[in-house]
């Protein structure tokens, strides 16, 4: 337990943790601010979509999904962040020489990883949703629906479920660092990763739904991200997992991603 | 108890038995066989390259022995039993920290790792070390030689019986020096025992009750280091110009080897014979007796003449 305090000191210190989490609510803040901004000029067909994202209380759904969309770039960055910076301080080297197990260490370490993610996506709810009304009082558009609490169930579940997809987006880059000892590599690699998915996910299209970040996606469920319904009505892409093949595929990524850094980094050779 | 095995059933605070380590095709360590005894300070010596840092490596692992054994504190250390290290403290090499993080809270996280540090302890060892008014400040802001006394107090922050230091005294002060020094000694005051590693032979030569001098990936020199002073002592005298030649076939008959005549320094001129500096009152008597009388006699030796005498073997040949 003294560890997992330790870990989450550091987490809280560090201004990574805070810079990610503001980068990604200035991005959202940004997309609902201008959609709402310039929304008086655009044609009724895109003024009619436009609006669905200002209508509470599906407009909670929309904030969550706007965040999960852009979170998965974050969630593998603050993930590769995480492991990453451990090699580039050397520090890992002094908890190897305490006598730290160092798999239980990067254990402990993802598990405060994980519950900064969850702290994070609540925050980045909370105030996407203040931004959402904020957006629908500058359309001119009621907020009357956000006080709504039929919404709170199914948003409940959904953002558990999108943590559990975040999860694995943050342990694949904290795998890549782990392995290549560097924090840049895990956020590169990360997102490489998920673009070389999306092109694969075109060309191999039987086992496109069992790679890693469209399984999460599946987690998450199509009807969350914005496009989605398009998405998966879209014949080119594969149809996605049913929800409990993909809450199992996914967490056999977040355990083998795990698995990967424990190994390699119980194997490494510290001689830096 | 003592443990049997690497020390021979005698328990000593570290030893190891024909460790060896290559990177690639490059042997590191060859054999080396350690026994550092408890409650002394060990001077560990050898030039660039001989392979002190992978030693020091091994025996915190960082790094995995391709063979061999080793045994800390009496009991036997690999990689897959990492607890004989919670009674040992270490800094090896630079001292690396969380940058954004404070002194204070450095240690903090630091002493959640390993062996458990009993309450209070971060701020006795930052006030040991004399960093307690710097304790709030970023570990970025410090320098070099506050950067080291961090180290210093990381190391001691489980009161371990056993320390592992790697050039402790780089980026300190006079004044930090001198601290440092008195610190191993009341450490070893208290029983615990310091393992050494340093490149400055005056300061190892002031604290060390051991030394052992690697080279080329093996223990070349091990022994108490007044016993080695006195082993690779000398004689030095000043005598008549014209009376050089007979000196030179006494101190050699004293000696039993050749003798140097000095050419250079403060000592030009002077003859110098490797005799136990315990013999310059004979050395003086065998001259007089042979109506040579020296103006001035010298004798002493510093672990340097001990360090490049040890070292200047040639290394294996390689194939």
């Amino acid at each position: 337990m003294r560890l997992f305090r330790a870990e989450t000191l550091k987490l809280r210190r560090r201004m990574a943790t805070y810079v990610i989490l503001v980068v990604l609510l200035v991005v959202v803040a940004l997309l609902y601010l201008l959609t709402a901004a310039t929304m008086s000029a655009t044609d009724p067909v895109s003024r009619t979509v436009a609006m669905q994202l200002f209508r509470f209380p599906n407009a909670y759904l929309y904030v969550l999904g706007f965040i999960v969309g852009l979170g998965t770039l974050f969630a593998v960055t603050f993930g590769a962040v995480t492991a990453g910076a451990e090699w580039s301080w050397g520090t890992l080297k002094v908890v190897v020489t305490r006598g730290e197990s160092r798999t239980r260490y990067l254990l402990v370490k993802f598990a405060a990883v994980a519950v900064f993610l969850a702290i994070g996506l609540l925050i980045a709810m909370v105030v996407g949703a203040l931004l959402a009304m904020l957006a629908a009082r500058i359309a001119g558009t009621s907020t009357a629906g956000a006080g709504d609490t039929s919404i709170l169930r199914p948003l409940a579940e959904r953002l558990l479920r999108s943590w559990y997809a975040l999860l694995e987006y943050a342990a694949i880059g904290f795998a890549i660092s782990a392995v290549f000892r560097s924090q840049i590599a895990g956020i590169v690699g990360g997102i490489a990763l998920s673009v070389f998915e999306t092109i694969g996910a075109l060309l191999v299209r039987t086992i496109a739904p069992y790679l890693p970040f469209r399984a999460a996606s599946a987690v998450i469920g199509q009807d969350l991200e914005p496009g989605g319904a398009a998405a998966s009505a879209n014949p080119f892409l594969p149809q996605p997992l049913d929800l409990p093949v993909a809450v199992l595929v996914t967490a056999l990524y977040i355990v083998a991603a795990l698995v990967v850094a424990s190994v390699v980094t119980e194997r490494a050779e510290i001689t830096g | 108890m003592a443990a049997a095995g690497v020390t021979g059933g005698q328990e000593h605070a570290l030893a190891t038995r024909a460790l060896t380590k290559r990177y690639g095709r490059h042997p590191a360590l060859q054999g080396l066989d350690l026994a550092v005894p408890r409650g002394v300070v060990y001077g560990f010596l050898g030039p660039n390259g001989a392979g002190k840092t992978t030693t020091m490596r091994l025996l915190v692992g960082l790094i995995r022995p391709d063979s061999g054994s080793m045994e800390v504190l009496g009991r036997p250390y690999h990689s897959r039993d990492r607890r004989p290290l919670h009674d040992v403290g270490a800094l090896i090499e630079t001292p690396t920290f969380y940058p954004y993080l404070s002194g204070r809270d450095n240690l903090r996280v630091f002493a959640a790792a390993g062996a458990a540090a009993t309450s209070g302890r971060v701020e006795q060892v930052l006030e040991f070390v004399g960093l307690r008014q710097r304790g709030r400040d970023k570990f970025k802001t410090y320098s070099l030689g506050m950067k080291q006394r961090l180290g210093i107090a990381l190391a001691l922050l489980n009161d371990p019986q056993l320390l592992l230091l790697d050039e402790p005294a780089n980026g300190l002060d006079p004044a930090g020096i001198v601290a440092m020094r008195e610190t191993l000694r009341y450490l070893t005051s208290r029983g615990k025992t310091v393992f050494l590693s340093s490149h400055i032979l005056p300061e190892v030569e002031q604290l060390a009750d051991v030394v052992g001098i690697i080279n080329h990936g093996r223990l070349v020199r091990e022994g108490r280091l007044a016993d080695l002073l006195e082993e690779l002592g000398n004689v030095q005298v000043r005598v008549p110009a014209e009376d050089l030649g007979r000196a030179g076939e006494i101190l050699q008959g004293l000696a039993g080897r050749a003798v140097d005549t000095m050419t250079t320094g403060p000592y030009a001129g002077w003859l110098r014979a490797r005799v136990p500096p315990s013999r310059a009152g004979e050395v003086n008597r065998a001259l007089a007796e042979a109506g040579i009388y020296a103006s001035a006699l010298t004798a002493g030796s510093d672990l340097e003449t001990v360090f490049l005498t040890a070292t200047q073997s040639p290394g294996p040949t390689r194939p």
